[in-house]
Formats: C-alpha cells, structure tokens, sequence
C-alpha cells in the first residue's frame, strides 16, 4: 500500500487531490462524492464584496477543452464565511480534509481587505488568484507583471498568518519570473496554471459565442501548457507547488507530480465527471501500487 | 442522492424530423425523477467535455425517457448512438414544477419545451388531476397524441392546428383566470411573452428555463438567470422558476 500523505506548506494533506478553485460547491459536489476522502477543497473565488459575473452565455466548448467567463461572480467574503465555509466543514466532519480559500480582488486594498478576513475564518490555507484584472490599471491582470504580483502579494503577506499560496496566470511570457516575484514576496506554495485567455466565434451565427467574447480555456487542452510550466517553476523555485491544468485520470496527476509539483487539483474534470477528484484519487493510488512508487515523494523524484 | 451512473441504450428513435426519442435502463437504485427535472447526457467522445442538460420526458421501472432535437454536433453525435450503446447519465438533476392545488393546470409548451411537460401531465393524470396541454411547434408537431390530457396545437406556418403561437392561441381560448396554473417550458422569448400573458390575467405561472451549463449541480456558476431574488443558477436552484420572479428584459 502506498502512503499518499504530503505535507504541503508545513500542513499534513491526507494525499495530494485538491479541488480546482471554481469547480467545486460543497452542496452540489457533496451530492456525488463524499470530499472528506480528497487532501484539500478549494473555494471558488472570494473577493472583499459581492460580484455580480458576466451576462450569459458564460460557458462555452471547444475541442478537448472549454472556455467559461464566470466573471468572479460571488457572494462576497461575509457572505461566504457564513454559508458555504460551513457547509464545507460540515462535509469534511473530522477527517483530515484541508479548507483552501480562493481570493480574488481588483485592486491591491480589495485584495487585502478579503484575506484578512478569511485569514480570521475556518479556513487552513489562502489561495490569492493574481489572474483578476486590475481596474487601476485599465483591467490587465495582476499576474502579468512581475512588479505588480509581488506587490499584491507584499501586501496581502503582512495581513495573512496562515499559509499563502499564490495561483499564478499563464498568459505571460516568463512564468518564472512571475513565479520568482511571488517567492520573494512571502508566498508559501504556488498553484499553476489558471486558464489561458481565449475567444471561439458562432460562425453560422457570426458572434461571440461567450457574453464576454473571450472567456479562460481549461480541460485536457491546457495540460502539455501546464506540465511544461510546473516543470519549468519547480526548478526554479524552492517553495512547493499545486499543479493544475486538464488532469483528467491518476496518470495525469502522477505526470504533474513527476513534473515537480508537491500536490494537484482537479477542476474541468469534474464537470466531464461529476465524482472526478474521488476518481483520480483511486486511480493515482491504483497508479502507485503498481509501479511500485510507496509515497508521493518517490513519484515526484521518479523523472528520469 | 443524485449519482453519475453509466446507462445503456435502449431505444433511439427518430419520431419527428430531427426529434429523437432516447430511451436508457439504468442501474437499479436510482429515484424516480420529479417532473421539470432534468439528466445530464455526457457524450461517448472524450474531445467533448460538456454535458448536455435534457429534461426528464418518462420514467418506468429504471427506464428513462427522453426526447431531444438534433441541432448541434452533441446531439447529432447521441442520434447515432445505438441499441446496446453505453452512455453516462447523471440524474436526477433540479427542482421539478410547484403544482399548485389548483382546478385546471394548463401545460405550455413550445417545441423541446414540450417533452417535460409529457411528464408532467402522465404524473397530474396519476394523481387524477384536470389538465390541458397548449404546445406550439415550428415544424412537425411530436408526442402530442402521447399526452393523457386534452391538447391544442399550434404550428408557425398553420400546418397544424392554429396557426401562431402559445401565447397568441392562449388568448383565443379565454382560459378563466381563477384556479387555473400555468406550467411551462419552450424557448426565452416564448416563456417571456407568456409571463406577460399571465401577469395581465393575474394567472399563477412556473417556467422551466434553459442555459448553458458547465456542470449541471451548482458547482460552476456558470449557468446563471436574473430574478428578483437575485442571480440565481439555473441548474440547482431551477430550472423551474415562478413567472413572476425571473427578471425577462435582458
Ligand atoms: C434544463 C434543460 C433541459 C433541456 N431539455 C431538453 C430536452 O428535453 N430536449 C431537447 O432537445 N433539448 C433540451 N435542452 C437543450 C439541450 O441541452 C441542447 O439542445 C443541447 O445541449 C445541444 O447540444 P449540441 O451538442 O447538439 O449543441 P451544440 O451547440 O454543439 O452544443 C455546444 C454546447 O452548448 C450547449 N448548448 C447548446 N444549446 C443549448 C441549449 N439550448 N441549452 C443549454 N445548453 C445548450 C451544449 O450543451 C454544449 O455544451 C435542455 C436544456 C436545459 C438547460
Ligand atoms: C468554471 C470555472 C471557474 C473557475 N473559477 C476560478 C476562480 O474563481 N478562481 C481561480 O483562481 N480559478 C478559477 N478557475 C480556474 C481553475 O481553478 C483551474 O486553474 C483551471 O481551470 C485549470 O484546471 P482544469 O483544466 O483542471 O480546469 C475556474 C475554472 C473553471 C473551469
Ligand atoms: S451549470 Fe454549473 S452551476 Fe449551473
């Protein structure tokens, strides 16, 4: 039997699989698996007040992937810590199940106003998602500047005591740089990747076919993007990483682990399968068994 | 408990133009849906994500029934499923409609609006209540002699029955506005006129609304309508909603 267990940010996650920020609700997700079974579960993004998305249609396909613009709709972080963190808690009960918070804002203050209140919450870990278009500066992305991600990242470090991760945007042209920006201003862990910006048009119907006309690309599409930017932070960081990007089955979670992250979330792959995360958690076990890997450390080490 | 479970092929037949009539056995075990709830069909081709969200049109004993139009390559691609083909289904999936203990319930449906409301009138039939079915179609009429009920037609083009719409057949038939509740399913526009219909006659009104959806149970935010509540999700807290609450003019 293989020992799935990582420690992750200092804290023990009972094995790898975490849940995608945006892809998971503790009633609805609850209704089809029981995700007390998986490391961590993620929140969708929060922000310091209500946001009310985009107009629909919001989601759209594209081949082996898909494109959503949500638009960061949520209920605001009062709202949040009152009824869902509860519902989760509630789910996860006594095991060993770790809360992840997604934050998201669009200025610095906004960030920081969010993270200090779901740092006071029941929560274990804070994920800031830096990929939020930044209102001050004409809605370009946080992420994308080096400057601007250890910035934001600065200032929500003074603010947040538990462990920080910072979920990083593949629409730059270095990650590493954005990544080193992150570590040196107070990250504990990263995640990566969030989606890669794209657009698809109707053309029989000559339009947009997002509300939005450009929405973020996820799913199996990404993961050779993802794979190849993990493997390229990984060695050039020393903090530890939470891979993500179309994993669909165990083999995909063991390739992101062997591309160097420590722990992996599961986000399209449970709207394709609704019990996903609890599926490829069986699969990675039933992956590790054969091959003979007896801990996740072994699998992340096994890259010839 | 909903559940994902894998289904098998029973029946796929082609009963209109371009209308399917899908028939699945599923794993024992599984509830018996509510009308106005719906399945989530996922389709046997791994470069195709997305569920397709279809409403419950018949349950007996394990079998599932549904009726779906071909208009995309999702549904072209179930058309060609065959007998003895495996498919995943999640079920069941929303709230059904709130019937009201009314006299009357008139049922309107419009075109893949109508399979629901098959449902519906085969569940109020067993229950002994009263029922008409009011169905509007573009092409061929489907399943109208299926309805245990007493159905008026209406056709675009007066190739059937009354030539115009629901709501325009609606007026002409004077429905009394007291004890009588409308259920309806159809495309925006149409439920949108009807809310209007309604609202004027002071008629109760429960509409079972459409969006595209990335997950199907409230994990996604994707699928959200305004209503007077507030942005709501279409697929965990509808896809029936009360007339009156959805916000129509967008
Ligand atoms: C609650 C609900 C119940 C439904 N019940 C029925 C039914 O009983 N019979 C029936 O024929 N149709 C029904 N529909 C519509 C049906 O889901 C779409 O026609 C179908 O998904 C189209 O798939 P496609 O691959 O052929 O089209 P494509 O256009 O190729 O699909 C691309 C994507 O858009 C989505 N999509 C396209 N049209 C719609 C639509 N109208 N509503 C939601 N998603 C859409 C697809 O699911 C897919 O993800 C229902 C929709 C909803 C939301
Ligand atoms: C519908 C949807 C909503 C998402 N919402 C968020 C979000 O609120 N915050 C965030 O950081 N990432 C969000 N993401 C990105 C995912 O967490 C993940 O980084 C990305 O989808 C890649 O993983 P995947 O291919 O497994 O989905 C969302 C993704 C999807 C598909
Ligand atoms: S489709 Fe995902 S929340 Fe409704």
């Amino acid at each position: 039997m293989s020992d799935l267990r990582v420690i992750f940010c200092g804290l023990e996650l009972q094995n790898p699989i975490v849940t995608a920020s945006g892809t998971f609700s503790a009633k609805g997700s609850g209704k089809f698996y029981d995700f007390s079974r998986l490391g961590a579960v993620t929140s969708k993004g929060v922000a310091i007040d209500p946001w009310p998305g985009n107009p629909t249609p919001r989601i759209a396909e594209t081949h082996s992937g898909m494109l959503n613009a949500i638009g960061l709709e949520n209920p605001g972080a009062e709202r949040f810590i009152a009824e869902e963190l509860p519902l989760i808690r509630n789910g996860i009960d006594f095991s060993g199940t770790r809360i992840i918070a997604n934050v998201a804002g669009r200025s610095v203050e906004e960030y920081v106003r969010a993270a200090e209140l779901l740092n006071a919450a029941d929560v274990d870990m804070l994920e800031l998602n830096i990929s939020c278009p930044n209102i001050k500066e004409g809605g370009v992305s946080f992420g994308t500047s080096p400057a601007v991600a250890a910035k934001v990242t600065q200032e929500v470090r003074r603010v947040v005591t538990k462990p920080l991760i910072v979920k990083l945007t593949p629409n730059v042209t270095d990650i590493c740089e954005i990544a080193h920006a992150a570590e040196s201003s107070g990250a504990d862990a990263l995640s990566l990747i969030n989606t890669l910006t794209g657009m698809r048009i109707d053309v029989r119907k000559r339009r947009h076919v997002l509300a939005n006309k450009t929405g973020g690309l996820s799913g199996p599409a990404i993961m050779p993007v993802a794979i190849r930017m993990v493997y390229q932070v990984a060695s050039a960081v020393k903090i530890p990483i939470l891979g993500m990007g179309g994993i669909m089955s165990g083999a995909d979670a063991a390739e992101f682990l062997m591309a160097g992250a420590s722990a992996v979330a599961v986000g399209t792959a449970a709207l394709v399968d609704p019990t996903a995360p609890v599926r490829i958690l069986d699969e990675l076990k039933d992956f590790m068994d054969e091959h003979g890997f007896a801990n996740i450390e072994a699998v992340k080490n096994a890259l010839k | 408990m909903s559940g994902v479970c894998t289904a098998e092929i029973i029946g796929n037949d082609e009963i209109a133009p371009g209308i399917f009539k899908l028939r699945l056995r599923l794993p024992a075990g599984y509830q018996r849906p509510e009308p106005g709830q719906f399945v989530n069909l996922y389709l046997n081709d791994p470069s195709r994500l997305l569920p397709r969200p279809i409403s419950v049109c018949g349950w007996h004993e394990s079998v599932l029934t549904l009726v779906y139009a071909v208009v995309g390559a999702g549904t072209r691609a179930i058309s060609g499923y065959g007998i003895g083909a495996k498919i995943r289904v999640s079920t069941p999936l929303g709230n059904g409609f709130a019937v009201q203990p009314v006299k009357s319930c008139i049922l309107v449906g419009g075109g893949v609006g109508v399979p629901p409301l098959l449902y519906l009138a085969n569940r109020l039939a067993e229950n002994g209540r009263d029922a008409l079915a009011v169905l509007g179609f573009r092409g061929e009429p489907f399943l109208t002699d299926e309805f245990p009920c007493a159905v008026e037609v209406a056709t675009d083009d007066g190739s059937a029955g009354f030539k115009g719409n629901v709501v325009e057949l609606l007026e002409k038939l004077n429905l009394p506005a007291s004890g009588t509740q409308i259920l309806a399913c159809g495309p925006k526009p149409m439920l949108g006129a009807l809310a209007k219909f309604a609202a004027k006659r002071g008629i109760a009104l429960q509409v079972s609304l459409e969006e595209r959806m990335g997950c199907g149970y409230g994990a996604c935010v994707g699928c959200v309508c305004k209503t007077a509540g507030g942005s709501r999700k279409v697929c965990e807290d509808g896809p029936v909603f009360a007339g009156d609450e959805v916000i129509w003019d967008e």
